[in-house]
C-alpha cells in the first residue's frame, strides 16, 4: 500500500483557488492595539532563529538514503534493491545517488546525519510511531506517564515561550508556527491548543480571511461538547483574522531568488518558507510534510522509481532552500531537520520494498550545523528477533540538541519540556546569544502556580511562588482579555522568596495570566481556574 | 441513569477514583479529543501523585440511553430535528425538518433506519470483467471511476430520507481505501456496494466480506501474502483498524501468524482480454490452495490450521467485548460526539454482542436516546465537508446537476471520495478546521450564495424564493430566525444577531424590510453569507 501522495492534494487544492478570485476586497485586519505593551515586550525574546522541520511521511529507507556500502551484509539483504554506485560520504557509507544536494551541502560542511535514530521497543504502527515523534512519548510497554503524551514536543516548548497563547495580550505579531498545508501536526500541539497554523497560500488566504466578522458571540459553555468544540473553532477563526495579514505582507514583500527546480513538490512548500522568513516574519518554527515513503513494493524501480523521485526532490529542494537563504542574507539563522516515523526492515520482502523497520539517520542542515556522521554505521550483524536494527540513539537525544544549542533552552527547562534528561549531541556550532534570561537580576524568579490548574470549589485557592531582589515589588492576576482581575502584592518587599494566595471567589472559568515585575525585571505566567 | 465522569487516558479504560470506568481516548487515534481535557487529565495525574486529594471531575452530559420523550426544557422543534437530520443525513432540507416535526422522534429515527428502495446506477460497466488497456493508458476506467464518484456524489445531494449514505460513507472510511492503489473501479463498485448493501447489517460478516474482497486485497498488498512469502500488511490493519485498536489485545507474533491464515486469498482471474491483458472477475476473489500456508499458527492462544475466516472468527470470539465496544466507540464517535462515555459505549457494545453484531439495534437505541438528544451534543461534531458544503446546499434549497463540481469542492476541502489519507481513514473531528481549510470553507459557501463559480452549470441559492416561504420573511429579525432556526445548530447571542440585522439592512431602517424590495435579493445574499462564516455553521 503507499499512502497519499501529495500531488493528489495539490491538485485538490487547485480547486479552491480557481474559485476565489474575484469575492473579497482586501481591508485591514484587526488587530489588538490595546494589549498591554508588557506582554508584547515579553513575547519579543525569541532568538530571531528558526527551524524548519521536514517531516517524511511514511517511513523512510534509511539504509538506502544513508547506504553502508562497504558492509556485505546490506548486499545480501537487498539484493537487487541495493545500491550499488552511491555518492561519497565517506570510505564506507554514500547517499542515495538521486541526492546531490545533500552531497554538495555535506561537503560544505553543513549537514549532520546522525544514525540510527529511534526509540526503545520500537513500534511498527505508521499511526502510532508518528504520534512518538511527534510527542517525544516513549513506548513503556506496561506503559507510564510519558507513554501517551497529548501534546507534541514543539507544542510545549511554544508554550513554555509564549505563555498565556492564545491570550491576546500576549499573542505575537507573528503566528508562533507555520505548517505549509491544510492541516496542522500533533507535534505543534500544546497543552491548550494547536501552536502552528496551516496556510497553502498566503494571498488568497488572506483575500478570503478579510471581511469577516467574528465577533459578537457570547463565550462558549466549555462544560458541553458543543460549547468545547465552538471555542476551537472562534479560536482558528481568530487566529486567521490575526495572522491573514503580516503573513501576506511577508510573502509578498519579496521574491523567491531563481534557485529552485520545478514540478517539486517540497521546494514548492520551502519557496513560501523562505519568503516569509526574508519577508520579515518573526516565527520561529516551520513544518513542512513529504509523503510516499511508504515504499511496501517496487521501492525503487519501474518507470518511476519512486524512492529515487522522494530523495531526490527533498535533496534538491533543501539545497535550493539554502541557495535562496543565502541570496537574502538570512541563511546563518535557518536551520532544518528531518524526521520519519521508521526506517524499514533490513531485509527486502518479495515485492521489491521493504516493510515497516525501526531505526534510520536523520538529517539536520544549515550553515551553523556542525557537519558530519554522528555514530556507527548500521550493525546489519545485530538485528533484533524480527530482523530490524536496533537504535543507537533516542530520537529526544536530537530534540534536547534542538532546544539547547539551537533555541537556547536552560538544560533543565529542557529536561521538563522532553520528560527526561537526554544527552545532547554537538550539532550546532553556537549557542544563541541574548536568551537564556540574561539581564534579569540575581533573586527574582516567578514559579508556575500550584496546584495548576486548580478548582475554585474543590480546593479554594493556589500558591503562587517567587522570589525578589527586594525593593518595589507587584505581582498581579489578569484575565485573558488582559484585563487587570486582582493585585496581590504591590509594595516594598524584602529580597528573597515569597508565597500568596490566590483565591478567586466569582471568577469564570479559564486561562488567566499573572505577572511579577520588580524595579528591573518582570515576567508573566499563565494558570488555569476551574469552578 | 448514573451521572457520568470524563477523563482521558490514551492508555485505555482506567478506574478512576470514583470507582467507576473513565472515558478514554481510544488507541485508534484522537489525540485532539485527549487535549480537550488536559486540565482534568492533569488534575488526575496530580491526584495520583498524591499529592493532594481528588477533585470532583467536571461532567460533560449525563443523560443515558433511556428513549428521549419531547419536554418543555428539550423541545422537539427545528433546533432538535434540525440536529437529528444533520447527523444522520448530509444537511437538512427545509422540508425535511418540517415533515420530521409532524412525528415523533422515534418515528423519525425508525424512517431513517429503514431499507430504503436500493439506487440503480446510471451505468453497467461494473458487471464486466475488469482488465488494464495499456493502448489507451487505462482511460476508459479512469472515466469510471469518475462515474463512481459523480454517482456517489449525487446520492448524498438528492438522497432518501434515510441514514444508507451517512452510513456508506462511515463504513468506506472505516474500510478506507486509496483509488489511487486499488486502480480497479470495478474492484470500488462492488466495495462501496457491499458498505451500501450492508449499512446497518452484520458487523462480523463485513469483517469476513472485506477480507476477501478483491479492493481490499488490492489495497493492503493480500494478493502479494503467499506462504512463500507472507505480507503483514493487511494482518496489521485488520486488528489495528478494523476491530481492535492499536495494540489492544494482540502481538506481533499475532500479527505474523495472522498473515499467514489470510495467505492465498487474490483477485480472480478469468481470462484474456481484446488487448491481450489478463481479465480479472470484478466482484469476487478467490483461494489459491498452493499458496495457502497449509499448516499450524498460533493466534492469539489458539492454535491450528486456521485461514482467513478461522481467523476472524478467532478475533471475535477472543476479543468478543473489545471488538464490539471497537466499533460501537467508533460509531458513537461519528454520530454523537469525539469523545466517547464509556460507560455508554459499554451499554452499546452489549447490545451489539446480544444482537450478534447486527448494527441496527444499536443504531436505533442511540440515535432515539436522551443521551443522543441532549441539548449538550446539539452542536457538538465538527463537520466533514461532505456535511459542511453538501448540507449547505440541501439546506438552502439549491438544486444543481454539477456534482462533478461538487466533489472537487469536497476533495479540496480535505473528503475526495474513495481516496482517504491513508489507512486509517479521515482524522476528521478538528483536523477538518485549520486555519486554511477554514478560509477554503468561507471561500465555497460564498460561491453558494453568490453562484458564481467558474465551473458550469454554476450554481446558487435563490434568495427571495428561498425566504419568502419563511412564516414572516417581510420581519426582518423573523426573517433571520427562521433561517438561524434551519440551518445553524446553536443558538446567537444577541450581539450576534444583532450583526446578522446589520448585514441584512445595511443601515436602511428595520421597519422598511420587505423582500420585494429592489435589490432586496443582494441583502439576503450578504445576510447568508455572514451566516455561513458563523462559527457555529461548522458545527452540527
Amino acid at each position: 500500500m503507499k499512502r497519499r501522495d501529495f500531488v493528489k492534494t495539490s491538485i485538490a487544492a487547485g480547486v479552491v483557488a480557481s474559485t476565489v478570485g474575484n469575492i473579497f476586497d482586501p481591508f485591514s485586519v484587526k488587530a489588538y492595539a490595546n494589549a498591554p505593551s508588557f506582554a508584547r515586550a515579553a513575547m519579543n525574546a525569541g532568538t530571531g532563529r528558526v527551524l524548519v522541520v521536514v517531516q517524511l511521511d511514511g517511513g523512510n529507507d534509511g539504509l538506502n538514503t544513508v547506504v553502508p556500502h562497504e558492509d556485505p551484509i546490506y548486499h545480501n539483504l537487498r539484493g537487487s534493491l541495493a545500491i550499488t554506485n552511491p555518492l561519497r560520504i565517506n570510505d564506507t557509507l554514500g547517499w542515495h545517488p538521486a541526492m546531490t544536494g545533500f552531497e554538495r551541502m555535506f561537503n560544505d560542511g553543513n549537514i549532520a546525519i546522525v544514525q540510527n535514530a529511534g526509540y526503545p521497543n520500537p513500534n511498527r504502527s505508521h499511526f502510532r510511531s508518528t504520534d512518538i515523534w511527534f510527542t517525544g512519548s516513549n513506548n513503556s510497554s506496561p506503559p507510564d506517564a510519558n507513554t501517551n503524551l497529548d501534546d507534541g514536543w514543539l507544542g510545549r516548548y511554544l508554550d513554555s515561550r509564549y505563555p498565556g497563547y492564545p491570550d491576546p495580550a500576549v499573542t505575537p505579531d507573528h503566528p508562533l508556527a507555520i505548517e505549509i498545508g491544510t492541516t496542522t501536526s500533533l507535534m505543534m500541539q500544546g497543552a491548550n491548543m494547536g501552536m502552528s497554523m496551516a496556510i497553502y497560500d498566503p494571498d488568497t488566504f488572506y483575500r478570503i480571511i478579510s471581511g469577516t466578522d467574528i465577533s459578537g458571540g457570547d463565550p462558549p459553555d466549555t462544560s458541553t461538547p458543543a460549547g468545547l468544540e465552538l471555542e476551537y473553532i472562534r479560536n482558528i477563526a481568530l487566529e486567521a483574522n490575526t495572522y491573514a495579514k503580516p503573513v501576506r505582507d511577508a510573502a509578498n514583500s519579496i521574491t523567491n531568488n531563481d534557485v529552485y527546480p520545478t514540478g517539486n513538490d517540497v521546494a514548492e512548500k520551502l519557496k513560501i518558507v523562505a519568503r516569509l522568513i526574508a519577508g520579515g516574519l518573526d516565527t520561529p518554527i516551520y513544518v513542512i510534510s513529504q509523503r510516499g515513503y511508504d515504499t511496501h513494493a517496487q521501492q525503487d524501480s519501474g518507470g518511476t522509481p519512486k524512492h529515487t523521485a522522494l530523495l531526490g526532490g527533498l535533496s534538491t529542494a533543501i539545497a535550493a532552500f539554502f541557495d535562496d537563504l543565502k541570496l537574502f542574507g538570512q541563511q546563518d539563522r535557518v536551520a532544518l531537520m528531518t524526521m520519519s516515523e521508521f526506517g524499514r526492515r533490513a531485509e527486502a520482502n518479495g515485492t521489491a520494498g521493504t516493510d515497516h523497520g525501526t531505526a534510520a539517520p536523520m538529517f539536520f542542515v544549515g550553515p551553523e550545523v556542525y557537519g558530519g556522521v554522528y555514530g556507527d554505521n548500521p550493525a546489519l550483524n545485530d538485528l533484533d528477533r524480527y530482523g530490524d536494527l536496533k537504535h543507537q540513539y533516542d530520537f529526544k537525544q536530537t530534540y534536547a540538541s534542538v532546544l539547547q544549542q539551537w533555541f537556547g533552552v536552560k538544560p533543565a527547562d529542557s529536561s521538563l519540556l522532553l520528560k527526561g534528561e537526554w544527552e545532547t549531541l554537538p550539532l550546532f556550532t553556537q549557542a544563541p546569544v541574548g536568551v537564556g534570561g540574561s539581564g534579569v537580576p540575581n533573586g527574582f524568579a516567578l514559579d508556575q502556580n500550584f496546584p495548576n490548574p486548580f478548582s475554585v470549589s474543590a480546593q479554594g485557592s493556589t500558591t503562587i511562588r517567587f522570589s525578589t531582589p527586594g525593593g518595589p515589588t507587584r505581582l498581579q492576576v489578569y484575565n485573558i482579555q488582559g484585563r487587570l482581575v486582582k493585585t496581590l502584592v504591590d509594595g516594598q518587599m524584602t529580597p528573597g522568596t515569597h508565597e500568596v494566595r490566590f483565591a478567586p471567589a466569582s471568577l469564570p472559568s479559564g486561562t488567566y495570566l499573572y505577572r511579577l515585575e520588580s524595579a528591573r525585571a518582570a515576567e508573566t505566567r499563565s494558570m488555569i481556574v476551574m469552578k | 441513569m448514573d451521572r457520568r465522569t470524563f477523563l482521558t487516558s490514551a492508555a485505555g479504560s482506567r478506574t478512576g477514583s470514583t470507582g467507576r470506568n473513565i472515558t478514554a481516548i481510544p488507541a485508534d487515534g484522537g489525540h485532539e479529543a485527549a487535549l480537550l481535557h488536559k486540565t482534568v487529565l492533569a488534575e488526575r495525574e496530580e491526584s495520583l501523585k498524591g499529592l493532594r486529594e481528588p477533585v470532583a471531575l467536571p461532567r460533560l452530559v449525563t443523560s443515558g440511553l433511556d428513549p428521549y420523550t419531547p419536554t418543555t426544557e428539550k423541545p422537539w422543534d427545528k433546533q432538535r430535528a434540525g440536529y437529528l437530520l444533520r447527523r444522520t443525513l448530509f444537511g437538512a432540507k427545509r422540508s425535511e425538518t418540517d415533515m420530521a416535526l409532524t412525528k415523533s422522534p422515534g418515528e423519525v429515527v425508525d424512517m431513517l433506519l429503514a431499507n430504503p428502495t436500493p439506487p440503480v446506477p446510471p451505468f453497467s460497466w461494473q458487471n464486466d470483467d475488469y482488465y488494464y488497456d495499456n493502448s489507451n493508458n487505462d482511460q476508459v476506467n479512469r472515466g469510471r471511476l469518475q462515474d463512481l464518484r459523480d454517482w456517489w456524489t449525487d446520492l448524498m445531494l438528492n438522497q432518501d430520507f434515510s441514514i444508507q449514505e451517512k452510513m456508506t460513507f462511515f463504513w468506506s472510511d472505516h474500510w478506507a481505501t486509496e483509488a489511487l492503489t486499488v486502480r480497479q473501479p470495478h474492484f470500488n463498485y462492488w466495495f462501496l456496494d457491499l458498505f451500501r448493501n450492508n449499512f446497518l447489517g452484520n458487523f462480523k460478516q463485513m469483517v469476513k466480506d472485506v477480507t476477501v474482497s478483491p479492493a481490499m486485497l488490492i489495497y493492503l498488498d493480500g494478493w502479494y501474502n503467499t506462504k512463500q512469502r507472507p505480507n503483514e500488511n493487511y494482518a496489521r490493519e485488520l486488528m489495528e483498524l478494523h476491530t481492535l485498536g492499536e495494540g489492544n489485545g494482540y502481538t506481533q507474533d499475532d500479527i505474523i501468524n495472522a498473515a499467514r491464515a489470510l495467505t492465498g486469498w487474490t483477485i480472480k482471474e478469468t481470462g484474456t482480454s481484446p488487448v491481450g491483458t489478463k481479465t480479472y472477475d470484478p466482484r469476487n476473489a478467490t483461494l489459491i490452495s498452493n499458496r495457502f500456508d497449509d499448516t499450524d499458527k498460533t493466534i492469539m492462544g489458539r492454535t491450528g490450521n486456521f485461514g482467513a475466516m478461522d481467523l476472524i472468527d478467532i478475533i471475535f470470539e477472543v476479543h468478543q467485548a473489545e471488538v464490539a465496544r471497537f466499533i460501537c466507540r467508533k460509531l458513537y464517535r461519528e454520530f454523537v460526539y469525539e469523545i466517547a462515555d464509556e460507560s455508554i459505549i459499554d451499554e452499546l457494545a452489549t447490545i451489539l454482542m446480544n444482537n450478534n453484531w447486527d448494527i441496527r439495534p444499536v443504531m436505533s437505541t442511540l440515535l432515539k436516546s436522551e443521551h443522543f438528544f441532549d441539548t449538550a451534543n446539539i452542536g457538538a461534531h465538527i463537520t466533514s465537508p461532505l456535511e459542511y458544503y453538501i448540507g449547505s446546499i440541501r439546506a438552502l434549497d439549491i438544486t444543481t446537476t454539477n456534482v462533478r463540481y461538487i466533489y472537487q469542492v469536497c476533495s479540496a476541502l480535505g473528503c475526495q471520495l474513495l481516496e482517504a489519507p491513508n489507512v486509517k481513514g479521515w482524522p476528521a473531528y478538528r483536523s477538518w478546521i485549520s486555519a486554511s481549510r477554514l478560509a477554503s470553507r468561507w471561500s465555497v459557501a460564498d460561491e453558494l450564495i453568490l453562484g458564481n463559480m467558474k465551473s458550469t452549470p454554476k450554481f446558487g441559492v435563490d434568495p427571495v424564493t428561498y425566504v419568502s416561504t419563511l412564516s414572516d420573511p417581510n420581519n426582518a429579525r423573523k426573517m433571520i430566525q427562521d433561517i438561524l432556526d434551519y440551518i445553524v445548530p446553536l443558538k446567537m447571542s444577541t450581539n450576534q444577531f444583532e450583526i446578522l440585522l446589520d448585514k441584512l439592512l445595511a443601515g436602511a431602517p428595520e421597519y422598511e424590510w420587505n423582500i420585494n424590495l429592489p435589490g432586496a435579493d443582494g441583502h439576503i445574499k450578504d445576510l447568508l453569507k455572514a451566516v455561513l462564516r458563523l462559527s457555529e455553521s461548522e458545527l452540527c
